[in-house]
Order: structure tokens, then sequence, then C-alpha cells
């Protein structure tokens, strides 16, 4: 990991060097002038409305999709009848919806959390999906055989068995659910990082731009690290091998 | 005792009916171990999970001792083929899912499980994952999941097959220790000759031939319970020659 980072750090330097453009400046010019952005409030507000619209959506696509995949997972009829739409409106792209999102949905913060949302729903759905229908029989099995109720099914073998499959969609996902946090913030707002990001570039403030950029990774990083972080923590039985090394 | 009364299942395979049991009546004396054999595709485990009750049967009726098995699902326990310990959860909360299930408190849970963990000789591994452990300790571990909630009714579907020689051998004389610790009646699907003669007090050869539904042979019954050697015994090897001639030996006996 810190290799990695030296490595592109190092390559940064490179080409703000090479290129010597006012649009690439070094790495610690822009790291001081993110320190600077964040500790004066604005930058740090910024970030935290699209924390919140970010969190929010994601939270929401994930529950409606482990929802909806469970059901289509586990109980074939469900699956006859959602995988059909989940098919259909998948390679449909959303992005291009984001005006008739708008329209529907207005230009405050609900219209962010759908856009985001109904993006990352189906990167969560195919997922959950496939490894609610690949459990085990005998795991079902050897649990009903003990007299588990349905509710006792789930709690014990359904979610635990789905859950680092949902935990790696959701490392996948943040990418995407980000670059759409972006997106939708640069339209009819003047709030949240996206804003931020464009507003800076308008007014050919690089260093400024750069620290939103830097603040969004930041953001997706933090989610990535929080996810990877849920996965160890919830399922430990996935990780015996980091524990033995 | 477990009693089939006119018990028929089928399943659909291919848009065609499988008739696997026609009206199938017949009986396991209490207490003892029943060591079911026969060819593959007989229906030896549709009768294991007939009597776990995982499937229902479309007619007829399965008591033990004299209740309807629906009543006893707390008082039985089955041990799958591949051990179906849960992979998320430690050797601690796979013997003790079945306790937790029946709301007992954590308390008596502990308790309970400690007690068959040290029986079985697997206190050590209260905090490991099955996917840590060797075949000998998942078996093992499947072994306390199943007898911590003290089922009279114990039922194994091949249960030592995916053990080594040794193991099998260890696994088979701690069954035996159990079985003469607790009083429960076992129902052992096999596909050892070996096995079956070993273990059974009683043989039940089971046989479907020509897709017609399955039937029993006539019960074997065995005269182990007073051999120290068994293994090394010439009436144990006579019992494998004999069972091995009935099996290879077409429709009758």
């Amino acid at each position: 990991m810190k290799k990695s980072a030296f490595v592109l750090l190092s390559l940064w330097y490179l080409f703000a060097f090479i290129t010597s453009k006012p649009f690439l400046p070094y790495p610690h010019l822009v790291l001081l002038h993110t320190l600077k952005a964040f500790l004066n409030g604005i930058l740090a507000t910024h970030l935290a409305i699209s924390a919140y619209r970010i969190i929010i959506a994601l939270a929401g696509a994930t529950v409606t999709a482990a929802f909806f995949a469970l059901t289509a997972g586990r109980i074939p009829k469900a699956d006859r009848f959602l995988t059909p739409f989940a098919y259909i409106l998948y390679p449909i792209p959303k992005v291009a919806l984001l005006p008739v999102i708008m329209l529907f949905l207005g230009l405050g913060n609900l219209s962010k959390f759908f856009f985001i949302a109904i993006v990352v729903f189906f990167q969560l759905y195919f997922v959950i999906r496939d490894a609610a229908y690949a459990i085990d029989q005998h795991y079902i099995d050897s649990v009903r055989s003990l007299g588990a109720s349905r509710s006792e099914m789930l709690i014990h073998v359904i979610i635990p068995a789905v859950l680092p499959s949902l935990f790696t969609a959701l490392r996948v996902s943040t990418g995407t659910a980000t670059a759409i946090l972006f997106l939708a913030e640069t339209f009819a707002t003047t709030t949240g990082l996206g804003w931020y990001i464009m507003d800076s570039w308008a007014r050919l403030d690089y260093l400024d731009m750069y620290a939103g950029i830097t603040a969004l990774s930041l953001l997706a990083t933090s989610l990535f690290v929080l996810f990877s972080f849920l996965d160890r923590k919830l399922c430990p039985w996935m990780h015996l091998k980091d524990q033995n090394e | 005792m477990v009693k089939l009364e006119g018990v028929s299942y089928s399943y659909v395979q291919k848009h065609r009916s499988v008739q696997i049991f026609s009206s199938c009546s017949y009986h396991f004396a209490r207490d003892k171990i029943h060591a079911i054999i026969g060819h593959s595709g007989c229906g030896k485990t549709t009768l294991l999970y007939l009597l776990a009750n995982l499937i229902t049967p479309d007619g007829g009726s399965i008591c033990f001792n004299e209740s309807d098995l629906d009543a006893v699902s707390h008082n039985r326990a089955i041990i799958l083929q591949d051990f179906g310990l849960l992979p998320w959860k430690s050797v601690y909360d796979n013997i003790a899912l079945s306790l937790r299930l029946r709301k007992m408190s954590e308390k008596q849970t502990a308790e309970k499980v400690n007690a068959v963990v040290e029986e079985i000789g697997i206190s050590h591994l209260l905090s490991s994952f099955p996917s840590q452990l060797s075949g000998g300790e998942k078996q093992r571990c499947a072994i306390a999941r199943a007898i911590v909630t003290e089922p009279a009714l114990l039922l194994m579907d091949e249960p030592f097959s995916a053990l080594d020689a040794m193991n099998r051998e260890s696994m088979q004389e701690l069954l035996l220790a159990i079985k003469m610790k607790h009083a429960m009646t076992c129902i052992m699907v096999t596909h050892s000759i070996e096995e079956a003669v070993y273990l059974g007090d009683t043989i039940h050869v089971m046989r479907r031939q020509d897709g017609l539904p399955a039937h029993f042979l006539s019960p074997i019954p065995n005269t182990h319970e007073t051999d120290d050697h068994l293994r090394g015994n010439r009436r144990y090897f006579e019992q494998c020659v004999r069972l091995r001639d009935i099996l290879e030996g077409g429709g009758h006996r």
C-alpha cells in the first residue's frame, strides 16, 4: 500500500515537472491548499454535504437491492417475476435519465439520492441475488433439520451466506457511486464537491479544483475502507488466511 | 420405534414423476443402531430426509415412539454427508445453534456445549471456524452439534464417507461410545459394507430396480455386541461376505 502510494506520488511529481502547466500543480502544493481549504470550513462543508448524499443513496440502494435480491435468490417464483425486469432495466444508461429524474423529483437532494441509488441498485441486485441463489442446499437442510423458522433461517443462513458478496459489491459500487455523485452535483446546485470542482475549474483556480478532487477521492476511499473494515468485522471466516500470515 | 405406515414419495425429474416409495411400511426398533445399505439411487437418502422431516411424504405416515414425526422435531438430529456445518459460525456457535433455536439461555447453552465438546474431545477447537478443521474434527463437531440436544433419534447420512480409513475407524468407535452413554435410536445410511456390519445392530438392505419403488429386504440382525475386537473376528468377515452376496445377488436372499 505504502509502496503503491509512493509510486503514484512520484509519477505525479514527474508529470508535473515535465508538463510544467498550471493545471497540474505539484502534490505538496495540492496537499497544503486542501488542508487550508478544509480548515477554513468551505471544503469541509461541501464534503459533508456530498458524504450525506452518497451515504443516504448507498444505504437506500443497499436495503432495497438486498430485499429484492434475497427474495429473487431464494424464491423461484419471485425470481421469475423480478429478474426479467432487472435484465431489461440494467442496460439502460441511467445517466441519461438525470433530466427525467430531476423533472420528477425536483432539484433538491431527493433526485440526487435517487440518481445515485438507481445506478448502484442494479450492481448490488445481481451480485446479492446470485449469492443467495447459490447457497448450498446442505446448509439450508442442516439448519431446517434443527427446527429453524423462516426468519431464523434468514438470520443464521441466508444473510451470513450473502454478506461477503454484499461487501464486495459495495466496494465495487463505491467508485460508481462517487462518479454519479460528481455528475449529480454538477447540475442545478451550488453545494457538494461536484459543484466545488466545476466552480473552481470555471474560475481557473486549479489548486482549489484539485482540493475538491482530493476531497472527493478521500470520500470514496473512506467508504471503500469502511466496507473493507465491516467485511473483516462481520465476515471473519472469510479472512482466516490473513490472520495466519 | 420409528414406524413408516404406507409411505409414498415421488418427485418430478425432467417432467417425469419418479416414484421412490409406494405404500412402504417398515419399522426400526427403538434404541438400536440401524445401518441402511443399498446401491446408489435406491432411495436411502430420501428415506433419511423423510425421517428428518426435510421432505414430506405424498401419502402415509411416519411415527416415532407412537407420536407423529412433526411433533418430535426437537427430539431428532441429523448428520449430513458433508457435515452441514455453517462456515460462518465458529465451532462453538455451530454446536450452540440448535440450543439457541430452542430459546435456551446463554448460560445453559454454554454449559451444555462445554459438556459435549469435553465428551467428544474438541474443547480446544471452540473458537475455530469449520474451514480451519480437518475432516475428522469437522465430523466430531457435527456429532457434537447433533447430540448436544440429547436427541432420541439420530439420523446419519453416510457420516464417515469423507474421512480417511484411520479417522473413519476412530469416528466409528466414538459413535459406539456415545451410543453406549446416551439412549437413542440411530438410523445410519452407508455405502460401506464393513461400516454397516461394524456399527449396525440391525442391517437393512434397500433395493430399487428398474424404476420400481424401493423396498426393504428382511432385516439382518447383527451379533457384534458381544465382541471386543470385532474387526479381527471371523464372524465379522463372514457377515461382510454375506452382506456383499446379498447386495450383489439380485432381488432375493
